[in-house]
């Protein structure tokens, strides 16, 4: 019997599963839309909670957000100027 | 790979297949691969398509009409950063079955997980504004006047999505993706020799007037305008509703790619059109003008199609960029948010994309609206939120206890990533400083 090789067993679809018709003994095989397949177990993220980072990435990530909050401050205050709004 | 263990038990779908789209049933392993190749494909095209907006024909064409040919080699350059950007919100929308927005609130929290989305919001919004202005200024070139065509298209557009079903939506946003086809077919009108096309794009040349302050803030919009960060969020929403499996990943990254050298070569296709005013040394303000322009020089014909094809431009980027906005406020709110679903099943997730297209479009039906600071707004925004939106990414998907090794970054991945985000950052740090003190870079 032909078979389809999985290259991770532990997650089976109807798409990879050989289909026997009644009629002529063949081997076919189905492919399902993933809108219509059954829902597979996913990562777990609701009970993984928050990221474990390092103090240095947390660091990084606020003076990242520092900078953007200041280019936005700074476009916000040159798109007025530009339209008009404010005076140069 | 801890928590990916469940056996999926497909039974039930194989006693009543129907051969249309739910199920097919082949006789070879070949058919079967090319049919599920078929099944996956879309969400990569639609995303990488989508960017082709009415603000990428503006950047484009405009590309082409001041450097010829002189630009395409940053096209080369751009097809593997826009892939390797999205491959990652592929893997991970496949991997987590949740959105962008929704993994940012749940990994980081509630504080950077507003930030996100306010900055994400924010420069979708904008971007929607020049979508509708797109629109009217093409159809203000037939005749038509901006507060018939932009009501139509506005409803049209709500339509569309408040209807129907994740499948329908799909497949007419993959025929409009596939109509920008024929900007190959006008590109070939100029008869522009092919190994003139192929050098260009291979080797980078100086552009006439060499690398100024124009040049390079026409390459930085190029970049701005190829990687934007609403495709990061919507890649990996839409992904997350079409419920792509652990299996798709490999038909998902195709389709990714093709996406990728689909919207690519599109990008080019502009440049050549462009490159007939280049020749020419004819210059315009805006792309609807360029078509008027270009109709004695290649026919009526080709004026109407620039015209019509700015319009799917503006449709694609408008449907991309509203739905982007409402998946991610939705996520972060824990409403309801598919295309599956019915209305009155998610009201929250179709009221605020309805919303967001109709304020839009009111905005740009308001006489004297400040339309073009909201474009260059756009270019601007985009250009400094991106490099942030990549690095919360490239930390995501270096979770390896969360994601196991399937799905966690591989080292030559996070070196490719930090070269891009590098890139990036000095070309966003660059535009904003040309945007907000021109007077230095002058």
């Amino acid at each position: 019997m032909e078979t389809l090789t999985n290259k991770n067993p532990r997650v089976t679809t109807a798409n990879q599963m050989p289909f026997h018709p009644e009629n002529n003994g063949k081997i076919e095989f189905m492919v399902v839309h993933p809108l219509f397949d059954k829902a597979e177990q996913k990562v777990d993220i609701v009970n993984a909670g928050p990221m474990h980072v390092t103090r240095a990435t947390w660091f990084a990530l606020f003076a990242l957000r520092a900078y953007l909050v200041i280019m936005i401050l700074l476009a916000a205050y040159r798109f007025m100027v530009l339209a008009g709004i404010l005076n140069s | 790979m801890n928590n990916i263990t469940e056996v999926v038990d497909a039974t039930i779908h194989l006693e009543k297949p129907d051969f249309l789209t739910k199920t097919r049933r082949v006789k070879s392993t070949r058919s079967q691969k090319i049919w599920h190749f078929l099944m996956v494909f879309g969400p990569g095209l639609i995303v990488m398509e989508a960017d082709n907006d009415a603000g990428a024909v503006s950047t484009y064409t405009q590309a082409g009409a001041q450097y010829g040919l002189h630009m395409l080699w940053v096209l080369m350059l751009l097809l593997p950063v826009t892939y390797f950007c999205q491959e990652m919100v592929v893997r991970l929308g496949i991997a987590t079955g949740e959105g962008h927005a929704s993994m940012i609130y749940k990994r980081f929290g509630k504080w950077w997980g507003r930030f996100s989305l306010f900055d994400l919001q924010l420069v979708n919004f904008l971007t929607l504004v020049s979508e509708f202005a797109a629109i009217s200024l093409a159809f203000s070139k037939m005749g038509i006047s901006p507060y018939i065509s932009v009501t139509i298209f506005a409803i049209a557009l709500i339509i569309l999505v408040t209807s129907g079903g994740y499948l329908r939506w799909e497949r007419i946003v993959v025929f409009l993706c596939l109509l920008d086809l024929i900007w190959l077919g006008l590109a070939f009108l100029p008869k522009t020799g092919f190994l003139v096309v192929l050098q260009n794009t291979v080797v980078p040349t100086s552009p006439p007037g060499g690398y100024n302050s124009a040049a390079i803030y026409l390459i930085i919009a190029i970049v701005g305008t190829t990687v934007a960060p609403w495709q990061l969020f919507f890649q990996q929403s839409i992904v997350a509703d079409k419920k792509l499996r652990f299996l798709d990943l490999k038909s998902a990254r195709v389709d990714t790619f093709i996406g990728a050298i689909f919207t690519v070569v599109v990008a080019g296709c502009m440049m050549l059109i462009g490159n007939v005013l280049f020749k020419r040394h004819i210059t315009y303000e805006d792309p609807s003008q360029m078509a008027v322009v270009l109709g004695p020089i290649l026919g009526n014909t080709t004026k109407y199609f620039i015209l019509m094809l700015m319009v799917n431009a503006a449709v694609l980027g408008t449907v991309a960029i509203s739905l982007s906005s409402a998946y991610a406020w939705s996520e972060v709110a824990g409403w309801k948010h598919s295309l599956q679903t019915k209305f009155k099943d998610a009201p929250g997730f179709y009221l605020f994309y309805a919303g967001a297209v109709l304020l839009a479009a009111a905005i740009v039906l308001i006489p004297q609206a400040p339309l073009q600071v909201i474009i260059v707004g756009v270019q601007v925004l985009a250009g400094v939120i991106l490099p942030s939106a990549i690095i919360f990414l490239q930390i995501l998907l270096n979770d390896k206890v969360l994601l196991g090794d399937r799905f966690v970054n591989k080292p030559w991945n996070n070196a490719i990533n930090w070269v891009i985000i590098a890139v990036l950052f000095i070309l966003s740090f660059v535009l904003a400083a040309q945007i907000m003190l021109p007077n230095v870079f002058k």
